[in-house]
């Protein structure tokens, strides 16, 4: 082929070109670490990491749900400890209040006692966490779901459930509502035992005896749900942390630049890139004017 | 063979060979002019016995065209036009989307949803609240941005596209020009500046040049349909119209001699066109769809519920929703977020399955077939294959127009190797023509000497 000047300094151009475009894009991996900064870089593995992006937020979302969640039932398994040790300690005076050999008197002293108690329980049950309260099912606003008259407990509250969300379309229900605490027969058990030791009625005590175990038992099934549905949610927890950093990785994977790979790849383009000068310094100083006078 | 002949004879190489270098100068003085066909001096015609006597230096000097390869590269120009035009364009449209980014939709989407998922935790919370009225907010302002941005690119285009017509009607008019010149006076001055105009034209638009005997050139759209441009006498006029839709312009190019738009398939002009008229209405329309999908979607769950003052049937994004630019959060909600509603039963602060219903949208196939965010990234990839594939295109095709220019350059380029040796080899035929003379006139002398 017959070259020409133009072809000479065309091709020329074309692979110092080309070695600047590469050493461009490599410079561009290094400075961001990624090899995919547009989704034109790969559309296929855009969509991917995109997909990935999506799925990480919302496992995130549902690590703060469970966060939320969390708090919510230690608050429960505090409180419901405390409801259940007020349970133990009225069964000792249920105890002594069904003794024979204690007179009249002590009975009315014990009474009292079952009536702070009563109290206790009362203001347990209409305990609030973070402003909200926590025993009236969903109708959470309503700061005083438990009335007591003196002679019954009533329940203003709903049954309905709270829930934390945490994992796709998993929901746990993360509150005991009034009507649980009712359905354990506590206050009734409690008001009746106060009624029976004001009238001295021993053998009355006595027989309640069974139903506050009762009662106790339910508060104790209670609780012990509680503490699943925490297991539960820390169970979910550590499974959507793995998750997480697997997507991570998956990410970092589609997405990071192989720095040694493009260190390497840069001194080689950098290389071919300084020989192209230098030929073409030489070949463009060549020149047939020097050999001819 | 006479004394005075042998002068004859001299004379005639003396301005062959002056020609000759004449050539040479032209030749190198072109040597950076790409559009410039190197000629060459036929000293051997000149030289000839019937030669010497009236010879018109014209006819004895060639223009070296490659013909061949010279019509190939004007076929295969449009194709790297429409690339390059391509390419820009659509990385331009890709950075629009701004992804992956934290300000593109795709991560609005997701801190919209997941205001919902925290006010869904805390669903008697007005700071909750706020918040998912925010994320609202910023989630209708980037459907905003996106169309608005989409819209001036098109007209930007549109721009474009008039210029890009102005000068093919200017490129045209100066071929057809040359024709008529041509017709009376052809040379290769007027020669190179036609194909110079031709190289131009056929990268603004798909072309097919015929070259008549006469030197006259004829150009028509090439492809299935083919609309003559420029023929001896007339020139095909382009001319576009801006043609107004409820949303979108279109653009429809008119010919003054006639001819249909849907010849114009290759070149710049190709490009702009398929740009303007069918992909960023089409961006624009999937964007639309999914502000809308979003739009409604939305409010249909939301319009169930009841805020903490059990109200309901609120709508929390404008009910008008019927595109990306009409997708804003309902003003009553905007001036009270109170009004958010979470709650599927009235006097139920605590109950929020409204909410983690909202939330849950982003999880449903609600677009046809599609959940809302890989609608969204469908489109962004769409746009970043063309512009992988333009980016592509227009790199193998520069590879195949550049080997096709060497090759037209070893036939017609300037090799300025080649110009000096010829300038030496010329400058001594000259340089021994004219000690020709002067022998002869030695010679002359010598015989007159006998007298």
């Amino acid at each position: 082929m017959r070259i020409t000047q133009s072809i000479m300094s065309r091709n020329l151009m074309q692979n110092l070109n080309t070695s600047r475009e590469h050493m461009s894009e490599l410079q561009n991996a290094a400075a961001t670490g990624k090899t995919l900064t547009n989704s034109s870089d790969d559309p296929v593995k855009f969509a991917r990491v995109a997909r990935f992006r999506k799925t990480l937020s919302q496992y995130d979302q549902y690590i703060r749900n469970i966060g939320n969640g969390t708090g919510y039932v230690d608050n429960n398994a505090m409180v419901m400890s405390e409801f259940h040790s007020l349970v133990v300690e009225s069964r000792s005076i249920a105890i002594q209040g069904a003794d024979l050999a204690q007179s009249g008197h002590t009975r009315e002293v014990l009474a009292d006692r079952i009536d702070g108690i009563i109290d206790q329980t009362l203001s347990i049950a209409n305990s609030t966490y973070l402003g909200k309260s926590i025993f009236s099912g969903t109708d959470t606003n309503n700061l005083e779901p438990f009335d007591y008259d003196g002679a019954t407990v009533s329940y203003s509250g709903n049954d309905g459930k709270v829930n934390r969300r945490i994992s796709e379309g998993l929901d746990v229900e993360i509150n005991i509502t009034g009507a649980d605490l009712m359905d354990s027969g506590v206050f009734d058990t409690l008001i009746g035992i106060r009624d029976a030791l004001r009238a001295d009625d021993t053998a009355t005590v006595a027989n309640y005896l069974d139903t506050l175990e009762t009662a106790s038992e339910n508060v104790l099934e209670l609780e012990s749900n509680n503490g699943l549905i925490k297991s539960h949610m820390i169970m979910s927890e550590s499974r959507l942390e793995a998750a997480i950093f697997n997507i991570q990785s998956s990410i970092s994977d589609t997405e990071d630049a192989d720095m040694a790979e493009v260190i390497m790849e840069y001194n080689g383009e950098e290389l071919a890139y300084e020989a192209a000068l230098q030929v073409t310094s030489k070949a463009l100083q060549l020149n047939i004017m020097d050999f001819i006078r | 063979m006479s004394i005075s002949s042998l002068m004859g004879a001299s004379r005639v190489a003396l301005s062959a060979y002056q020609s000759a270098i004449e050539t040479t100068a032209r030749n190198i003085s072109n040597v950076g002019n790409t559009d410039y066909v190197r000629r060459r001096t036929d000293v051997g015609a000149l030289i000839s016995p019937n030669g010497g006597l009236g010879f018109r230096e014209q006819d004895h000097i060639d223009r070296l065209e490659s013909g061949f390869i010279q019509r190939q590269l004007w076929n295969k120009n449009q194709h790297l036009g429409r690339h390059e035009a391509d390419e820009l364009i659509y990385s331009q449209i890709e950075s629009v989307f701004n992804e992956p980014g934290s300000s593109g939709l795709s991560s609005m989407m997701s801190e919209f949803w997941n205001s919902w998922n925290d006010l869904a935790n805390d669903p008697e919370s007005n700071t909750a609240r706020a918040m998912v009225k925010d994320k609202g907010i910023l989630l209708s302002n980037t459907f905003v941005r996106l169309d608005s941005d989409l819209n001036n690119m098109q007209k930007e285009i549109g721009y474009d596209l008039e210029d890009t017509i102005k000068e093919i009607n200017v490129l045209m008019n100066q071929i057809q020009s040359i024709n008529e010149k041509v017709s009376t006076n052809y040379s290769y001055d007027l020669a190179d500046a036609r194909d110079a105009a031709i190289s131009r034209l056929s990268q603004l638009i798909n072309i097919d040049v015929t070259e008549r005997s006469d030197h006259i050139v004829s150009i028509s759209t090439s492809g299935n349909i083919s609309v003559p441009l420029v023929n001896t006498s007339s020139i095909n006029e382009l001319n576009a119209t801006i043609e107004a839709h409820a949303k979108y312009n279109t653009t429809n190019v008119s010919f003054s001699e006639g001819g249909s738009i849907s010849s114009i398939t290759g070149g710049k002009l190709g490009s702009l066109l398929e740009i303007y008229n069918s992909s960023i209405p089409d961006y624009s329309n999937e964007i639309d769809a999914l502000a809308t999908a979003i739009g409604t979607e939305v409010n249909d769950v939301h319009q169930l519920g009841y805020n903490l003052e059990n109200g309901t049937g609120i709508s929390f994004f404008d009910p008008e929703v019927s595109g990306a630019s009409s997708l804003s959060v309902s003003t009553a909600i905007i001036y009270d977020p109170h009004l958010i509603a979470t709650s599927s039963n009235p006097d139920e602060s605590g109950n929020a399955s409204i909410a983690s219903r909202i939330a849950d949208l982003q999880n449903v196939n609600l677009l046809r077939g599609e959940k809302f965010s890989d609608h969204y990234n469908s489109i962004v990839s769409k746009v970043g294959s063309k512009v992988q594939e333009s980016s592509f295109l227009k790199d193998s095709q520069g590879i195949v127009i550049d080997s096709l220019k060497n090759r037209r350059d070893s036939i017609s380029g300037v090799s300025l190797d080649e110009e000096m040796s010829n300038l030496v080899k010329y400058q001594q035929a000259y340089q021994a023509a004219s000690r020709m003379i002067s022998v002869a006139d030695e010679l002359i002398q010598s015989v007159m000497a006998l007298i």
